[in-house]
């Protein structure tokens, strides 16, 4: 059985200027120790749906349906103190920006402690005690000394390495990491990449990773779901969806970053225009106006996920990418010399 | 102009300092974060240099004080053999209708009182060159150049998309002809679908314009796409440079190593198979540099030698290929191997 259960979830924020349908019916299952990625741009919901999960949207947005199953509970209709107890132990999540999520004016000692005697009812030494193997473990260098400095100073890498100290301080069974490396230099950003690869397998626990970044979930997750204005457009084994991605966004997205390995350059082939307005409905496909592969079906009927070549490899499309449209990938030319 | 013919921009051991005090009410002066410290290269007629390095490596710095947006401390900015670094600010101002800023933040970088027209209009009313019908026209050319819809001219920023505004920076910054463009991380806040459409557009505008780039971005893979040729920055000091293809096959010096692998491929296949250097530890902070060569403390094949207390000149190590690191062929040839220490590791995954 599946660890967590996510069905037909809907988010919508209302504002007095319109309501924003930022979350339109999103499925997925995570089992044990699964590794899953959800990529997509920036306002296609990929946060929202974490933080619909563990009810802590911000004021305007409320979830109109749906349901999220967490060992046999439906985490959308438990009370808030239950629900309390669920995330931080449970589940656990990494945002961004550490410096938002740190209490600025709380010691990173007290911060880590108060993890621990929360959830797990430690006391005081046996906090501390652990606070600091914590530490020890996300790589921080002479943790007990500093257990009394406060988050300013701390480098932006050393302050999300606390961030994912205090997501593991309770052995949680999930790791929401939402953008995660996004506000950090590259060579930082590998670090703390290898350090979340580590955790997962020392702790055995899933990761839901969230990014706009398509090598970050190439080089991380098992699993990957493609989300374009508030749904899974493509959902498949990481390896199958970077080899035949199906749905022409993915393909788009593939075609429009440059690669550092390219073998030689070439002129990039964006997908022309911009997302929509998600305050809009549209009858049809949501991709429908940028895509070249867009049908009168498309305009009309909302494609749901269907399984393609395997029953891994799910499209919600009318008219999926045809074999000979794939790209040629580099490590296939590589291969062949 | 044709490419390469000769240099349209050398910078010679350019230094930019800002001075750091502290204290209320008697500010003393405590020290220097040395931004830009003794950097020098050039940028060729019609090539794009691309600039890289993490945040805080004097990228950003270099770039305005080649347009004198920052004062330089010391050094000589030569724009066709014209020093820009001493030149009276009467003249500066002439010499600036030729050298164009794209930023990154296409929100803060656009008026959001005025609307398209008057913000594309704008370079070409202070610098005195087209006032009214003459203005309009042009400004109806620039926004066609830059693709943008033609009922764009009475509408305001905030009615854009980043890329929208990304196109209408452009179009400003090319309203007086400039040879040279300096642009500051022009789609680091775009999403990648967008990220592409400008990179094009920059491309073409370079065809079309015959346009010199300076191209700083902290991103590894888009600055190869660009670029002809690449410098590396680390702590205000230029690491390598090099012909683009060049430097991401056979990168000579530690750090541009380390730097392109870390940086993630979209590609699984490959990210399963290949090495990885990874840095232990944080950037050193710019007020007090490390001694000797910038980034011995985070180098992997650093030696007790020379490393800590002689500071590297950028040297030719193959033709076009210039880089600041004592041991460069010795790593290359193998004869050096990294060391598993404390802060730093080879990783094969």
């Amino acid at each position: 059985m599946a660890l967590l259960s996510v069905t037909d979830l809907e988010v919508k924020f209302f504002t007095r200027r319109a309501t924003v349908h930022a979350v339109r019916g999103v499925s997925f299952d995570l089992e044990p120790g699964q590794t899953l990625g959800i990529v997509g741009e920036s306002g296609c919901g990929k946060s929202v749906t974490s933080l619909a999960m563990l009810g802590i949207l911000p004021r305007a947005g409320r979830v109109t349906g749906g349901e999220v199953r967490f060992e046999g509970h439906n985490l959308l209709e438990l009370r808030d103190a239950r629900l309390r107890d669920v995330r931080g132990k449970d589940i656990a999540m990494v945002f961004q920006d550490p410096m938002t999520s740190l209490n600025p004016s709380l010691k990173i000692g007290r911060q880590i402690t108060e993890v621990l005697t929360k959830h797990l009812k430690m006391d005081k030494d046996s906090s501390e005690r652990e606070a600091v193997e914590l530490l020890g473990r996300v790589g921080i260098p002479n943790a007990r000394d500093r257990l009394d400095d406060y988050p300013h100073q701390f480098s932006g890498g050393m302050r999300q390495r606390v961030m994912i100290a205090m997501a593991i301080a309770c052995h949680p069974k999930i790791l929401i990491a939402d953008e995660p490396t996004t506000a950090l230099d590259v060579t930082i950003q590998a670090q703390i990449l290898d350090l979340l690869r580590r955790l997962v397998e020392e702790e055995g626990m899933a990761l839901i990773l969230i990014t706009h970044d398509l090598g970050v979930v190439a080089g991380v997750c098992e699993r990957t779901n493609v989300m374009y204005a508030g749904r899974f457009v493509e959902t498949a084994p990481t390896g199958e969806l970077f080899a035949r991605p199906r749905h022409p966004y993915t393909l788009g997205l593939l075609k429009s970053v440059p690669r550092l390995d390219a073998a030689r350059k070439e002129k990039l082939d964006p997908i022309g225009g911009a997302p929509p307005e998600l305050s809009l409905e549209s009858p049809g496909c949501s991709f429908a106006p940028r895509c070249a592969y867009a049908t009168q079906e498309s305009r009309e009927r909302i494609p749901e996920l269907r399984a393609l070549d395997t029953k891994d490899h799910l499209v919600a499309c009318w008219n999926p990418v045809p074999d000979e449209d794939l790209p040629t990938r580099v490590s296939d030319e590589w291969a062949a010399g | 102009m044709n490419k390469g013919t000769g240099s349209l921009v050398e910078v010679e051991d350019l230094n930019v300092h800002f001075p750091i005090r502290h204290g209320v009410v008697i500010s003393r002066y405590i020290g220097d974060v040395r931004a830009v410290d003794g950097v020098s290269f050039d940028i060729k007629r019609g090539e794009t240099l691309g600039l890289v390095g993490e945040s805080g490596c004097g990228k950003t710095t270099t770039g305005r004080a080649i347009l004198r947006l920052v004062e330089p401390t010391s050094g000589r900015i030569l724009f066709e053999g014209n020093d820009i670094a001493q030149m009276p600010r009467k003249d500066l101002r002439r010499m600036r209708r030729r050298m164009q800023m794209v930023f990154q933040d296409p929100y803060s970088s656009l008026n959001p009182r005025q609307n398209v027209a008057n913000i594309v209009a704008e370079p070409l009313r202070v610098h005195g060159i087209a006032e009214g019908r003459e203005a309009e026209k042009r400004v109806r050319e620039l926004l066609e150049v830059v693709g943008l819809p033609k009922d764009s001219q009475n509408r305001y920023p905030h009615e854009f998309s980043g890329g929208q505004r990304q196109r209408i920076g452009l179009a400003r910054s090319l309203a007086l002809n400039p040879d040279l463009i300096v642009a500051d991380e022009p789609v680091s806040a775009l999403d990648v679908s967008i990220q592409a459409q400008i990179i094009n557009l920059l491309e073409e505008l370079q065809d079309t314009f015959d346009l010199t780039y300076l191209f700083i971005a902290h991103d590894l893979a888009v600055v190869r796409h660009i670029s002809d040729r690449v410098a590396v920055m680390y702590l205000g000091k230029i690491m390598e440079i090099a012909p683009s293809a060049h430097l991401y096959e056979r990168p000579l010096h530690p750090y541009t190593k380390a730097l392109l692998s870390a940086v993630p491929i979209p590609d699984p296949k490959v990210e399963r198979t290949r090495e990885r250097i990874l840095l232990r530890g944080d950037l050193p902070s710019s007020v007090d540099p490390p001694g000797g060569c910038r980034f011995h403390t985070r180098c992997p094949w650093a030696q007790r030698e020379r490393c800590p207390d002689e500071v590297p000149e950028l040297r030719v190590l193959d033709s076009g290929h210039l880089g600041a690191c004592h041991y460069a062929e010795d790593i290359e040839a193998g004869r050096i191997t990294t060391r598993t220490l404390d802060d730093a590791v080879v990783v094969a995954s």
